[in-house]
């Protein structure tokens, strides 16, 4: 089905939560916090002759997704719209980032592709957020958040590398899984922000959408 | 609530014949319904000039005509347009519609034909074609769009002769009817309990306040329908790992 299967996930601190996913993947990379590694990546991708699928775990916006970030290294714009454009041709992509529907909506030279909307990842995205909309929200509500569709999208790509289903089934399991959560959450009663982090949920899963080459 | 029940269907055909004939044996039978049906002639969609057919305009009237309706069942005569060497049948309507991807099509669909051998010969040229044309040497059959399209649709064949097609539009639609009752029974007999789950559209109403908005075909009704089965089902149900 594919030539390469292929996970990366960018030097990232605030992202680290998303390694359980990586894990899966016997192909995958951390990209380290330097320019060769980004370059050896990009590389990498480009010498993919044949349909592959191509996973990434990390920041975003809908301008770009963004590459390693430690106290002294910062690559913002990694991977722009039009580097994107060459770099995921008819390839299926399954980005993992903030805001990755909008980044998909600028280009559609992949085969397939997978995003999502805005996911609140940290108390500092809260208070931003907060700006706009009432958000009961304490610290370990967004770790449970966090943890809940990490363990989702796991259980999703278990379900893909073990030739259960297809890309194009990925929308249908995600969903399955995160109502699964979301089930977990509601009926967990000693949590005080259950519903707030039902919400979280709820709109991690009908943000997603799914794009297919026309 | 004494409301009719809506039901809204759609067939495909270039006979304008049969609206009499629909009129008589599916409207004139259940008139205890709200039934409302558009008949389609794919013929208004052939390009004379290539000799093909016009699929995103298809596409786009359909989807207009039937924009926040939900289609009970979808009826096509198999055979339809056939110019030489250009054919198009309804097995091509329903894989055409299938690819829709503003709607999802999933209601039964029923191919009513006389001409049972067209209809097959038509069926096996076109995923023949697929596997010669369009497929690498290894995939597998889930990449076979049309036989997966095929087994994913509910497809009901049917022959023309005495209209036995309306019945099978009946049919489909008294069963469509009973999972109906099931739902509204079981949300009256609880009808006081309020929702609350975290979802803005229907939190804080109670399932009598629900079936309010189904019956006024508010989009918002159906959503919690459908999230509460998908949450019971999450619920109940495992993936053998």
């Amino acid at each position: 089905m594919y030539q390469e299967v292929l996970c990366i996930h960018p030097l990232d601190e605030s992202t680290a939560f998303l390694e359980p996913i990586r894990k899966i993947f016997s192909n995958n990379s951390i990209i380290e916090a330097n320019l060769e590694a980004h370059n050896a990546i990009l590389e990498k991708i480009y010498n993919f002759n044949y349909k592959s699928l191509i996973i990434f775990l990390g920041h975003g916006s809908k301008e770009a997704l963004k590459g390693s970030s430690t106290s002294d290294y910062e690559f913002e714009n990694y991977i722009d719209v039009n580097q994107a454009k060459n770099l995921f041709k008819n390839h299926d992509i399954f980005l993992l980032s903030c805001n990755s529907r909008d980044f998909l909506n600028a280009f559609d030279s992949y085969n397939s592709s997978i995003g999502f909307g805005n996911i609140i990842s940290s108390m500092e995205e809260v208070d931003i957020e907060r700006r706009f909309r009432d958000l009961n929200l304490e610290n370990e509500d967004v770790e449970l958040f966090k943890s809940s569709f990490v363990s989702a999208v796991k259980q999703t790509f278990i379900q893909l590398i073990t030739n259960k289903i297809i890309f194009k089934e990925i929308p249908i399991y995600l969903r399955y899984f995160i109502n699964k959560e979301i089930n977990s959450v509601l009926l967990s009663k000693d949590l005080k922000n259950r519903k707030e982090i039902a919400k979280l949920l709820f709109e991690f899963r009908d943000e997603m959408i799914y794009r297919v080459k026309k | 609530m004494t409301k009719k029940n809506y039901i809204y269907f759609l067939v495909f055909d270039d006979d304008p014949a049969q609206e009499e004939i629909i009129r008589k044996k599916i409207l004139d039978q259940l008139v205890e319904y709200e039934l409302e049906y558009d008949l389609i002639n794919p013929k208004d969609f052939i390009n004379l000039e290539t000799n093909s057919f016009k699929e995103e305009d298809f596409k786009n009237y359909v989807f207009d005509k039937t924009k926040g309706k939900h289609i009970s069942v979808i009826a096509s005569d198999c055979n339809l347009i056939k110019i030489e060497e250009f054919i198009y049948q309804g097995i091509d309507l329903i894989s055409l519609l299938l690819t829709e991807e503003r709607k999802i099509y999933k209601c039964p669909f029923i191919l009513y034909s006389g001409k049972a051998k067209d209809a097959s010969t038509h069926i096996i040229n076109k995923i023949r074609y697929e596997i010669e044309n369009e497929l690498e040497d290894d995939t597998d059959i889930n990449s076979i769009k049309i036989l997966k399209n095929l087994m994913e649709a509910r497809i009901n064949f049917s022959g023309r002769l005495d209209d036995s097609y309306c019945d099978q539009i009946i049919k489909v639609i008294k069963s469509d009817l009973n999972t109906n009752e099931i739902i509204f029974n079981s949300f009256k007999k609880f009808g006081l309990t309020k929702i609350n789950i975290g979802n803005n559209d229907y939190d804080g109403k109670s399932l009598d306040e629900v079936l309010e908005l189904i019956f006024h075909q508010d989009v918002k009704g159906q959503r919690f329908i459908k999230d509460f089965l998908e949450l019971s089902i999450a619920h109940y149900s495992n993936l053998n790992s």
